[in-house]
């Protein structure tokens, strides 16, 4: 792939050989030393003291509104004396015009060059941060497009790497370069340049206290019980609900919250603890509310989607409180009823039972056309169709789909089935390349990794349940179980140990650090896997819980079944034995690599280093062409080293290129070749694409002492492809994280289809 | 297109799945009759979730009918109901340049040897009338003449000297004002027995439908002419497969077969289906698509969608209906792109059973027989 100056004669030449070798299924990928000039690994180009006076005056450092600031923090073990150092933080007031700091860098022409800022991970301002050339005219990105709403490292320096456009440095020596914020950002100690992905701080350099990992959360005095807390908390909730008005029907602010209280009723009322056991005004609620909403949509002229606009769950919500009580509506003999659907008086009565089977129908079918891809989408909207589909069932069979057909609409949705919501699945799928949207190794499919959205076992667990399908629960396994990779020790604000997800590389919204992630109590009660179990049994001994109050925080994803369910299944959960899973950043773990091919994503262990990073992140047209810029976190106890770094990316040529302007200059991203019988991918509408089109065959990294190698082609589909890992220069031996083997380095190494191979190198010390 | 082939597809109710694997070996056309234990052996048939059905119809051969004019409530096609209160009536003399006098013409689906003719008449007046042949495209021709008995009792018998081929059959008679409306009550063509061989239409959901037409005067054009099309069923009374719907699944049932295909040409892959019913495929919810089966294990790879469906049989035939009708062949074709077959003389299809062309509805009646599958370096229709 196109990746470089130097690559590009090379490429071509060798993407014509590739095309010859590759019917043999193997790829031979050729050693470039086109990263120019060789450099030692840890030689900076600039170095520059933030703060220093000598430092700023030899590389020319102007300021404007960009404070000196002092960072003290105390002794550890090998250097027991407390220290300090200088930086500066860029801080303008709001009236302001941007702060920023300029300095002169040097570069090595016809290289990959980064800059490397060195942060302080206890800082508590943090904002967008960006590099500018040309007196600040010529914008080369942003530096810290994360958000961070903690201390991201508390305690430690955060080593924060950039590559700077090939456009900038190509053919100059050096540059002046200027550090922008539009409002109050982070304190910068030292900034350097080099030409290594891998940053390795100067050899004096001072390391914060190396992160230990504090105490469990013990319970205080005044907190209860954990039972009786989790009972006080679900019945705060019930009786909530039970004052509620929720006989009405809108699209509001509130009509959410008010929807998922209409469905929790028949929870309240089919408990026996819940003090309103078959309570008979709660059929009643249910029954009045339901038929509100069966006439406001016959209001609107029998169109759902005017009800709750784009709403995934709405109809959904209203078919889990019906067909949770139907039984109590046929005992009353309320289907039979004759009831005004319409508010019409020219139009006749229908029964109840037509009114709402109508009502599910149209409800139903509407929704079924746009079940949209991102994956947390259609797990949302399949809930609701699977509900409405069993409403039917119960008041109309012969209009109703079956069971296996209704939940097809969740097996699509937890990617068991191909998508077809979308064009480009129906033609992807047509082309024998079908779309999925979650990996077959368990990560969703939006572009790449996500954060928050890609969190959905509390989502699947409801489908688990309300479907009671094993296939629904075996996926919802597989899923968290590779969820528990994304899960690293930290400790929470007071430093006691807690769990964090993986935000960082979220190809939208990324965060830096990541919240704390737990949902350990419903995910052990329902799935009761190891890995579910063991975060279960972890969120308990870490004291979560004990951080509750008698009452739940009802914000806008509050849902009282959810507090209904955490009693119950805490209770479940309690009872079950310890057991001896750990997850795989636990401390004391082994070495090990994981990686989803299909999303670019690559999580490896090795020794005190724990390492995450994407290579399919959506830079270069958001996936629609192969980029070769990613996100990588290389965590030690002692710095996080936070990178954006460039790897090469290799696919057979497909003559499909994307233009993208940058401010820097103009770049032709290539695209990966369709399916046969496809002639191109699809270009609109700009979201529903495939963004295969941008996953590279093969890509290969070489970051510090570690070679990355993904092969991202699947077994039996028409990429298929083996590749031979090219070996940097310099390196005697090398050793497989995964295995801990040691690999010969003279023999070629080759990486399979859908595989992913990290590799330790060892120097040549001759 | 993909609209287009949504509707078409809706229309035809199959789609096609092609799979890769050699089993048959021979040249094109290669046609395989399913239902057919022989043809279905040689082309290594296995089916999952289908039915070999059969439709035998007697062998009908009055298709529509038109006239120079008639009353309303009164049209031509009432001479061919078999019901004794409907007749075809017209009084007055027809419209200019039509110079001679009143006449009715049937259509027949395909040429038969016509030998007589039974008419029974509208009133008691006797009739002078022709009966005429039409050998050939606009060529008719007298074959009997006389007069009628004057009574509108019972069919009268017309044998006709020296029969020969012909596809429609024309009574015409002269023009009587004083005879008040003139038409005939019912026609019978060789003696075929009604319903059989004249029902209106196949299907209670297949009423006669007027289809306006070019229509020639004497090489004067006129501008359309109403045609009575009686929707007639075609079937030979040969057997099929169904593809079933699965309540236990979302998709239908499957067949796998192999065919012949031309190792240098593109191949198409056409589907003969009953469209016997009233229904459109897309109410139903049914559906076929053909995709190939890839790799020893036969695993579903590249699906396709029928490029065009028509039911067109006889290309000089004027007459075409919508598609797909009850009592109709309606042939799908798929093409298969050259990457498929080159350089093979045979792959392993599967015509697999889907709710709609998206596959994102499931499969809900049993798709329309289908009777034979034929691949060729163009569309078959026979």
């Amino acid at each position: 792939m196109r990746t470089q100056h130097k690559t590009i004669l090379i490429g071509v030449k060798f993407s014509r050989i590739t095309a010859a070798i590759a019917r043999r299924g193997i790829c031979l990928l050729i050693v470039l030393s086109a990263w120019g000039a060789p450099q030692a690994m840890g030689a900076h180009l600039t170095a520059i003291d933030l703060g220093d006076t000598e430092s700023e005056a030899s590389n020319k450092v102007a300021v404007q509104h960009a404070e000196i600031v002092n960072q003290t923090y105390p002794g550890t073990a090998t250097r027991p004396e407390a220290a300090g150092e200088t930086g500066r933080r860029i801080s303008p007031a709001k009236e302001q015009n941007a702060g920023w700091i300029d300095f002169d860098a040097r570069v090595i022409p016809d290289a990959q060059n980064y800059i490397t800022l060195r942060v302080w991970g206890s800082d508590e301002t943090w904002s967008a941060l960006n590099l500018l050339m040309n007196d600040g005219t010529v914008d080369l990105g942003n530096l810290w497009p994360v958000n961070t709403r903690e201390k991201p490292f508390p305690g430690r320096w955060i080593y924060r790497t950039c590559w700077i456009p090939r456009e900038a440095t190509d053919g100059r020596s050096s540059l002046r370069l200027r550090l922008q914020a539009k409002a109050p950002t982070f304190a910068i100690y030292n900034i350097y340049t080099h030409t290594e992905p891998y940053f390795e701080p100067p050899a004096g350099d001072r390391q914060g206290t190396p992160f230990v990992w504090g105490t469990s959360r013990e319970k205080t005095a005044d907190f209860p019980d954990l039972e009786a807390r989790l009972r006080e908390r679900a019945l705060n909730d019930i009786k909530h609900v039970m004052a509620a008005d929720l006989i009405r029907s809108e699209y509001g602010p509130s009509h959410r919250n008010t929807l998922r209280m209409l469905a929790s009723l028949p929870l309240i009322y089919h408990r026996d603890w819940s003090g309103h056991h078959h309570d008979p005004q709660i059929p009643r609620r249910v029954r009045d509310a339901v038929d509100l909403h069966v006439r406001r949509q016959a209001q609107q002229g029998g169109d759902p989607g005017a009800m709750f606009y784009r709403g995934w769950q709405a109809h959904g919500l209203i078919a889990l409180a019906y067909h949770r009580l139907h039984e109590q509506f046929v005992e009353l003999g309320w289907l039979e009823e004759r009831i005004d659907h319409d508010a019409n008086p020219g139009t006749p009565t229908v029964t109840r039972r037509e009114a709402y089977a109508d009502f599910f129908s149209d409800s139903f079918e509407w929704r079924r056309s746009d079940r949209r891809h991102y994956t947390n989408q259609p797990v949302h909207i399949s809930r609701g169709l699977y509900a409405m589909q069993k409403a039917l069932r119960m008041l109309d069979p012969k209009r109703a789909l079956t069971e296996a057909q209704a939940l097809w609409y969740v097996h699509e949705a937890m990617g068991l089935e191909p998508l077809r919501s979308r064009e480009f699945g129906i033609d992807a799928e047509a082309a024998g390349f079908p779309f999925y949207t979650i990996t077959d190794k368990g990560l969703t499919r939006e572009l790449g990794y996500v954060d928050g959205y890609g969190e959905l076992t509390d989502a699947m667990l409801l489908l688990v349940e309300e479907t009671g399908c094993p296939r629904v629960k075996e996926r919802t396994r597989q899923f968290l179980t590779t969820r528990s990779y994304f899960r690293i020790p930290t400790n929470d604000g007071d430093g006691f140990r807690a769990l964090r997800g993986i935000g960082f590389m979220s190809w939208r919204s990324p965060n830096y650090p990541y919240m704390l992630r737990y949902n350990g109590i419903h995910e052990a009660a329902v799935l009761e896997n190891p890995a579910a179990v063991r975060l279960g049994q972890l969120e308990i001994e870490h004291g979560r819980p004990y951080l509750y109050g008698p009452t739940v925080s009802r914000g806008v994803h509050w849902d009282a079944a959810e507090t209904i369910h955490e009693y119950e299944r805490y209770l479940k959960l309690k009872e079950m034995p310890m057991t001896a899973h750990r997850l795989p950043m636990e401390p004391g773990q082994p070495d090990f690599v994981w990686a989803d091919e299909e999303v670019g994503v690559y999580v490896f262990r090795h020794g005190d280093a724990h390492v995450y990073g994407s290579v399919f992140h959506g830079y270069a047209m958001g996936g629609e062409a192969i980029g070769t810029v990613g996100p990588l976190n290389f965590t030690r106890p002692d710095a996080d080293r936070f990178a954006e770094v460039r790897f090469e990316a290799f696919a057979p040529p497909s003559g499909l290129f994307i233009n993208v302007d940058h401010p820097f200059g103009r770049r032709a991203y290539e695209q990966t070749p369709p399916p046969p019988g496809m002639k191109q991918w699809q270009e609109l509408p700009p979201n529903a694409i495939d963004r295969r089109a941008g996953l590279a065959y093969f890509y290969r990294l070489h970051y510090g002492d570690y070679l990355i190698g993904m092969n991202t082609t699947g077994q039996g589909s028409y990429r298929q492809n083996s590749y031979v890992l090219a070996i940097p220069k310099g390196y005697a031996s090398a050793v497989d994280v995964g295995t801990g083997k040691t690999v010969d380095l003279k023999q070629p190494i080759t990486v399979g289809p859908r595989s992913t191979l990290v590799l330790h190198l060892i120097k040549d010390q001759q | 297109m993909m609209d287009n082939l949504l509707h078409r597809a809706r229309d035809a109710g199959v789609l096609l799945a092609i799979i890769m694997a050699s089993a048959v070996q021979g040249a094109t056309p290669d046609t395989l009759k399913l239902g057919d234990a022989e043809s279905e052996a040689v082309h290594k048939v296995v089916a999952e979730h289908t039915e070999i059905v059969g439709y035998v119809y007697p062998d009908n051969w009055v298709m529509a009918a038109r006239a120079s004019g008639f009353h309303k409530g009164h049209e031509p096609h009432q001479a061919l109901d078999g019901k004794p209160d409907t007749h075809w009536e017209i009084s007055g003399h027809p419209q200019a340049p039509m110079v001679r006098g009143h006449w009715l013409e049937v259509d027949l689906n395909r040429s038969i040897k016509l030998e007589e003719v039974s008419i029974q008449w509208l009133g008691d007046k006797p009739y002078d009338f022709q009966i005429q042949d039409k050998p050939f495209e606009d060529l008719r021709q007298v074959r009997h003449s006389g007069k009628s008995r004057g009574q509108s009792t019972e069919l009268e018998i017309y044998r006709v000297a020296e029969p020969r081929e012909t596809r429609a059959i024309r009574i015409e008679f002269a023009v009587d004002p004083a005879a008040g409306p003139q038409g005939i009550k019912e026609v019978r063509i060789n003696g075929l027995k009604w319903p059989d061989g004249y029902p209106p239409a196949a299907h209670a959901g297949a009423p006669v439908e007027i289809v306006r037409r070019p229509y020639y005067v004497e090489f004067e054009r006129m501008l359309t002419w109403p045609v009575f099309s009686l929707k007639r069923p075609l079937a030979d009374g040969g057997k099929s497969r169904r593809v079933l719907p699965r309540d236990d699944a979302f998709e239908g049932g499957w067949i796998d077969f192999d065919i012949a295909v031309d190792p240098k040409e593109p191949i198409w892959i056409t589907l003969r289906l009953w469209g016997s019913e009233a229904k459109r495929t897309d109410e139903w919810g049914n559906a076929i698509i053909v995709q190939t089966l890839d790799g020893a294990a036969g695993k579903p790879g590249r699906s396709f969608l029928p490029r065009f469906v028509t039911e067109e049989q006889n290309w000089q035939f004027e007459w075409y209906g919508k598609k797909p009708q009850p009592g109709r062949w309606v042939y799908a074709s798929y093409a298969l792109p050259k990457d498929l077959t080159n350089g093979k003389t045979s792959i392993r299809l599967r015509l697999q059973g889907v709710g709609n062309a998206r596959r994102d509805h499931p499969m809900r009646a049993a798709s329309p027989p289908v009777y034979v599958i034929t691949s060729d370096t163009r569309p078959a229709i026979d």
